[in-house]
């Protein structure tokens, strides 16, 4: 039996992704009076759902203490089988759990915004370090401010959920029983000051804001979000002190002002 | 750039439990052992710490994705992270460990033990060559605790070791629980091992403790270095000398002084040992 052929046949018996005829598996695996073929085998099975499961937990643990030890298991040796991991970092694990949970009936509605929140707050915890744009330096850019295109700190997530779950996760996080689902759109932005990682609600507008400044907007593209406000440029100015104070903007390329690329 | 021993003394891992204690403070341990999938191309407080720590100590990044022995590509974009990390900390050691965890793209996320063959060597050498290549810097493998063994194996793990170890020019991280753990999971003399694994080859030792799951031992890296291992550690100083020595804790994880007193233990060892050896 080759190498290749080898790790095959030892990959499907980890895993349990298809059947493994007995015969092979004694044929690959020595086994003894103590511990047959398929004995050892099942550690290394056993071992495998445990330790995605454990990892999940890690980035996911007011989810897990929502649903409870069994069933979070179950949640996470269910997604882990749908989702095979492509990263050599087990943190990377559960990025696509929001849209799993989704897909799956008999939860709770507002479980796949609380892992939502979640996610984007173990994202912005260890996100690349980028120093925050000072008040200086935007007054620097005087007139040009509007033809301005900045960016965020690479920390900052911007969420659009189904549900409010702001007062879940304060729930959870305090030990305190859980609120029921509060079912409405609702935005938050995710960011870290700091060590510390903090979320906010903010307006739909706001959101559609920074959302545009991430995707390369100058600051004046992006204020249209607030257009239809009674006070856009207020709201505006308001928006702009709250981004420079929490430190959410980064870089300023005056070279790069004027229509987006393309 | 041939292997060279590193003199670094005892040290211990660092676990995001311990990591304000870190930023602090200089706590009193002689070199620092970091996970390097946790450090590649993040911010924030972990790279603040492990920083903090690198001004403090020698650090040795210890990997655990590399999967040398997969017959999967390299992770080349994984190589990238973990040059530009060791680039920027300077470690003393970059290791990994001699088993496989990835297959057809997927990463399994566990150390997999190999079919010890002359194919299978052919292929850890040339990729551990790749490797060296990549990083510009030779590495260490260390010996896995393993629960199964396959037939079709040719050689003992001690016997491929050694051999791939002189092939790539590579270092050995002995784990000495690991060899305890899979003599008894196997039925060979862990002693035996130690005699086949050729001196100037081992870089680091590793210590960590176990539980006894009645019909095998498994590598929980949850409880303090058993009396067994400790005998072993003792062989160890006695055939290879003076040699880094880290305590692994990664699972219920104590406060940081049973950490160390831990870690000093291993030095009383040492000592003793050396001082044994000394005068033989």
């Amino acid at each position: 039996m080759t190498l290749a052929e080898a790790q095959d046949l030892f990959a499907a018996l980890v895993t349990g992704d298809g059947p493994v005829d007995p015969a092979e598996r004694d044929a690959l695996l020595a086994g003894d009076a103590e511990l047959s073929a398929s004995d050892r085998a099942h550690i290394y099975s056993d071992m495998y759902l445990f330790r995605l499961a454990a990892a999940l937990r890690e980035d996911y643990p007011l989810l897990a203490r929502l649903l409870g030890d069994e069933e979070f298991f179950s949640l996470g040796a269910a997604y882990a089988r749908a989702h095979p991991s492509r990263h050599p970092s087990l943190a990377r694990l559960g990025a696509d759990l929001r849209s799993s949970l989704r897909e799956r009936a008999g939860y709770r509605a507002d479980l796949a915004d609380l892992a939502a929140l979640e996610w984007a707050r173990a994202e912005a915890f260890v996100a690349a370090d980028e120093q925050p744009l000072g008040e200086e330096a935007l007054r620097s850019l005087g007139e040009d401010a509007a033809g301005a295109r900045l960016s965020l700190v690479p920390c900052v997530r911007l969420l659009s959920l189904q549900n409010d779950v702001a007062g879940l996760w304060a729930d959870l996080e305090a030990s305190r029983a859980p609120q029921p689902p509060r079912p409405g759109p609702s935005s938050l932005v995710v960011w870290r000051k700091g060590f510390e990682v903090f979320h906010a609600a903010v307006s739909a507008e706001e959101l559609s804001a920074l959302s545009a400044v991430q995707g390369g907007a100058t600051l004046g593209e992006a204020f249209e979000a607030f257009a239809a406000l009674p006070d856009p440029t207020g709201a505006a100015l308001d928006a702009l002190a709250s981004w420079i104070g929490e430190g959410l903007l980064a870089r300023i390329d005056p070279t790069a002002s004027g229509p987006a690329p393309n | 750039m041939a292997f060279r021993r590193a003199n670094l003394g005892h040290g211990v891992g660092l676990r995001s439990k311990h990591y304000a204690r870190f930023l602090e403070e200089r706590p009193d341990v002689g070199w620092i052992e970091a996970i390097s999938e946790n450090f590649i191309g993040v911010g924030g407080r972990p790279l603040a710490v492990l920083e903090k720590v690198r001004r403090d100590f020698p650090v040795v990044l210890h990997g655990v994705s590399l999967s040398i022995g997969s017959v999967d590509p390299l992770d080349e974009q994984h190589l990238a992270g973990l040059r530009a990390l060791a680039d920027r900390i300077q470690p003393a050691y970059v290791s990994d460990h001699l088993s496989w965890g990835t297959h057809r793209g997927r990463y399994l996320h566990d150390l997999l033990p190999l079919p010890y063959t002359e194919e299978a060597l052919d292929h850890v050498a040339r990729r551990v060559g790749q490797v060296q290549d990549i990083l510009g810097r030779r590495i260490l493998l260390e010996n896995v605790s393993s629960y199964a063994a396959f037939r079709g194996s040719t050689m003992t793990e001690w016997e491929f070791l050694a051999q791939l170890s002189e092939r790539a020019d590579c270092g050995i991280l002995l784990d000495v629980n690991n060899v305890h753990v899979s003599a008894r999971n196997h039925g060979f003399d862990a002693r035996g091992y130690l005699a086949g694994i050729p001196l100037d080859r081992v870089g680091q030792f590793h210590l960590a403790g176990h539980s006894d799951r009645g019909k095998y031992l498994f590598d929980t890296h949850d409880a303090p270095v058993a009396e067994p291992v400790w005998d072993l550690y003792a062989l160890a100083v006695r055939r290879f000398g003076r040699v880094p020595c880290l305590i692994e804790w990664d699972d219920q994880v104590p406060e940081l002084e049973r950490l160390i007193e831990e870690s000093r233990a291993a030095a009383r060892v040492e000592a003793r040992e050396l001082a044994a050896r000394e005068a033989a």
